[in-house]
């Protein structure tokens, strides 16, 4: 206690050549006072400061203006550093990021003062104020504070910030590891804690890694399900995509989704098939279920090894309520993503890197039946590397969440368990 | 009055000298990787010539940029690699002088083997300018006051690949100039360096595009040029405009990044390509191809009527800058990635295994000295101030031929946060 207002005397500049306990009452309260009245002085500017940097636009320059606030905002007293963390609950990626420098500049200059850890702690626990503001009150807390993360942690398995999550998480991991390293093994209490661990993991490595122990331990995981990947798809193809016109190309499956429809055969101008095409005359939308952990919808083998081509996959998803969720896609591919008819997502791009949630799509679900639409395209590319034709997508929240169909429609996609 | 006139001439003497050693960018102030000043160690090791080493938390392919006292790092970190940070070191101590942190606005995810931070920030000696893969660009200055960002992922969203972007920004003049070109979309942009303000933007290939623009100084005062490589061609663009001045059809590397010295443009592409560039920027013409002097990631260098590249086979190929023709060949250890340096007649190259190799240069080229990292390197060094700086996967050192005793000079982050 004597120590917090000492800091906060020399952080007001109040340089005296006195041991603080032997502060007198008067001196005490006029400090007080004082500190108190400089932080409330300060509010209206701070606001208007705040206010200055929440109008930056992320295409737009910065204002002498905006500068001079952003200045004045990393000269502020660590004790505002509450305040101008909740700023950022509503704060645009350019504001954001702006108000987020300011903080490290003022945390910088407040090394060694008292922090105000109580404020930052009961911002922390808010869950009402943006994850990432969240996140940032944490780690000036346990910056200052080595035995915070113990303390704060284990509150945060289910945490709407997914880096708090993962923290959490990690020490629960570790916690599993260490009880699975004591001889004899307590299978039933290891296993527990991998699957408390896993039930909360978001992040791919995380849950590697729980699945892996739980799966040495013989458990059964289902990881497609953990993720919200939907598995069961039709598809249908290949529509031309030679010189990688397909992907813009209109073709009937855009136009209307009819399952028991059939299309002509993919021939060229001279009459030729494209490379590679099928024998048969016909095209048909066919099912195709994932068995795949990551639930890869691998066309190579759901309508057949094309180069130069355009397949469709399609699958209807169930929900209980209107909501926001986000479709996650990974792929390889060029690809365009419909839902409910709406084209949301056009990517150009083949065979550069890929992976999990490459590309996050904010969607609006319809309560009932909602249709999910991929155009995947392949290239002409001969390099080893370039002949992947597949996706994987998976429903979920912001936090990577799955969020699951609630049954199965038209026998498109199964219920899942 | 006659001191204090001394001491500020004295002063103002020794902050020019300070800047005329600056390592301002990717491959140094002129893009060149040759230092202006420095005598360094031919050999460094556990306890020798480690002036500081420190430990670096975040990831980062970009390489240290040198201003006076500031060597300037970026990294990216977090699982999703979408926080970035800006970190200036005391070149002096090593001590951490400050670090702003940004959130990621574009595209953060990368192949493994790089990162977010992997462009190489650029200064114009006021100011940092600090570019990720991401798209986001920040102007900083050297006390690390945001001065402004733009978020180019967000106005671009589609210029970015998921292998991770990396070529890096240049100054010229009052403006900073970026480069993105990827699949998806492809742009070049100037901005104004003291407010983020756009000055142009032109359109650039669709294509997979990692090399870095350079600068061309022209014989008149104040007067450059910029040039963009990309497979096609390179050409040349008034900083202040965009405005293109010439260009030249070639297979360019998508790489390799082009090096420029005494108005001839060596461009990596089917071997190097030498291009005549006329005194006042506005033509060019070639001079010659040579199909041997054959390249890896590693951008070519020039030195002393030589040009010297690295191939993928780790072979340093030496040829005349003037002919083409290759004159020597040395085999070096290892692969490379980051790009050589000369500093007093001597190139260093750090391979991707961390080990320094010296080469004394000539007709007959020749290791005569190595240095341990015992890390990973894949960012090419910087040369300033007598000293050479690397950045390895864990550690950024200082390496000074009149440094002795690392293990008193060896920090954590911790140690130098203020």
């Amino acid at each position: 206690m004597g120590e917090n207002r000492f800091n906060r005397c020399l952080s007001l500049n109040f340089c005296y050549p006195m041991n603080f306990e032997n502060c007198n009452t008067v001196f005490l309260s006029i400090v007080l006072t004082l500190a108190v009245s400089t932080v409330r002085a300060a509010d209206p500017e701070i606001a208007q400061d705040l206010a200055a940097l929440k109008s930056l636009s992320p295409a737009a320059a910065t204002t002498s203006e905006t500068q001079q606030a952003w200045r004045r905002i990393s000269q502020a007293d660590v004790a505002m550093l509450p305040k101008i963390l909740a700023s950022l609950d509503d704060a645009g990626p350019a504001a954001a990021n702006s108000i987020r420098s300011a903080v490290d500049a003022i945390v910088q200059r407040g090394a060694g003062q008292s922090l105000p850890t109580k404020e930052l702690e009961r911002f922390l626990f808010d869950t009402k104020h943006a994850p990432r503001a969240r996140r940032l009150a944490y780690e000036i807390i346990a910056a200052a504070d080595k035995t915070a993360p113990e303390r704060i942690l284990i509150n945060m398995l289910d945490d709407p910030s997914v880096e708090m999550r993962r923290d959490a998480v990690g020490v629960l991991l570790k916690t599993a590891d260490e009880l699975a390293a004591i001889k004899p093994i307590d299978t039933a209490a290891t296993v527990h804690f991998y699957e408390r661990a896993f039930k909360s993991a978001r992040d791919q490595d995380q849950i590697d890694r729980c699945v892996e122990r739980l799966r040495q331990f013989g458990e059964t995981v289902d990881v497609p399900r953990h993720y919200g990947f939907v598995m069961s798809w039709r598809v249908i193809g290949p529509f031309d995509n030679r010189d990688k016109k397909g992907l813009l190309a209109v073709y009937p499956p855009e136009e209307k989704l009819d399952f028991s429809a059939h299309y002509p055969a993919l021939f060229d101008a001279a009459g030729a098939k494209i490379d590679g095409a099928a024998s048969a005359e016909k095209l048909e939308w066919r099912p195709y279920t994932s068995t795949d952990d990551f639930g890869h919808i691998d066309l190579n083998k759901a309508i057949g090894k094309h180069m130069n081509a355009a397949g469709y996959a399609a699958a209807e998803f169930s929900s209980d309520q209107d909501r926001d969720v986000q479709v996650r896609i990974g792929t390889e591919n060029a690809f365009r993503l419909w839902v409910n008819a709406k084209l949301l997502q056009t990517s150009e791009v083949y065979h550069s890197f890929s992976g999990m949630d490459q590309f996050v799509v904010d969607v609006h679900w319809n309560k009932g039946r909602n249709a999910i639409l991929m155009k995947v395209c392949q290239n002409d590319q001969k390099d080893d590397w370039a002949q992947g034709w597949q996706f994987q997508l998976r429903v979920c929240d912001r936090t990577g969440t799955a969020i699951l169909s609630n049954e199965p429609a038209a026998g498109i996609e199964p219920k899942q368990k | 009055m006659l001191r204090i006139c001394l001491a500020t001439t004295l002063i103002l003497l020794l902050a020019s000298m300070a800047a005329a050693d600056d390592w301002l960018r990717f491959r140094g102030t002129d893009s060149g990787g040759v230092a202006a000043i420095a005598q360094l160690p031919t050999q460094w090791g556990e306890k020798d010539h480690v002036a500081w080493k420190v430990e670096v938390a975040g990831k980062g392919l970009s390489s240290p940029i040198v201003i006076g006292d500031h060597v300037v790092i970026t990294e990216s970190s977090g699982f999703k690699q979408d926080r970035l940070h800006v970190l200036s070191y005391s070149a002096e101590s090593g001590k951490l002088q400050w670090e702003r942190q940004f959130w990621g606005t574009g595209r953060t995810m990368c192949h493994p083997m790089t990162a977010v931070a992997a462009p190489t920030p650029a200064s114009d000696g006021k100011r940092v300018f600090a570019l990720f893969s991401s798209g986001d660009l920040v102007g900083l200055d050297l006390d690390g006051n945001l001065l402004w960002l733009r978020a180019l992922g967000l106005e671009h969203p589609a210029a970015g690949n998921d292998v991770g972007m990396s070529s890096s920004p240049v100054v010229a003049g009052e403006t900073i100039i970026v480069q993105l070109e990827s699949q998806g979309d492809g742009f070049a942009a100037g901005f104004e360096v003291a407010t983020g303000q756009s000055r142009w933007q032109i359109d650039r290939p669709r294509l997979a595009n990692w090399t870095s623009p350079i600068v061309l100084q022209g014989a008149a005062p104040g007067t450059s040029s910029v040039l963009l490589q990309s497979s096609g061609k390179i050409s040349a663009h008034d900083p202040l405009t965009g405005k293109e001045l010439w260009s030249f059809a070639a297979k360019c590397n998508d790489i390799t990044s082009a090096t420029a010295a005494e108005g001839v443009v060596y461009v990596p592409a089917s071997g190097v390509q030498a291009l005549r560039v006329n005194s006042d920027l506005s033509r060019v013409e070639p001079l010659w191809n040579s199909p041997k002097l054959t390249f890896g990631a590693a951008s070519p260098i020039v030195h002393g009527g030589r040009i010297y590249t690295v191939n993928r086979a780790g072979v340093l190929v030496c040829g005349d800058a003037s002919s083409g023709q290759v004159l020597a060949q040395l085999r070096l250890k290892g692969a490379f990635w980051g790009s050589p340096v000369i500093a007093d007649g001597l190139m260093v190259l750090v391979n991707r295994d961390g080990l320094g190799q010296v080469v004394k240069l000539g007709d007959k080229p020749e290791i005569i000295g190595e240095g341990k990292f015992d890390e990973e390197v894949l960012a090419s060094p910087a040369v300033a101030g007598g000293a050479m700086y690397v950045r390895s996967s864990h550690h950024l050192w200082k390496i000074a031929a009149d440094a002795k005793d690392r293990e008193s000079n060896e920090r954590k982050p911790s140690d130098g946060n203020p």
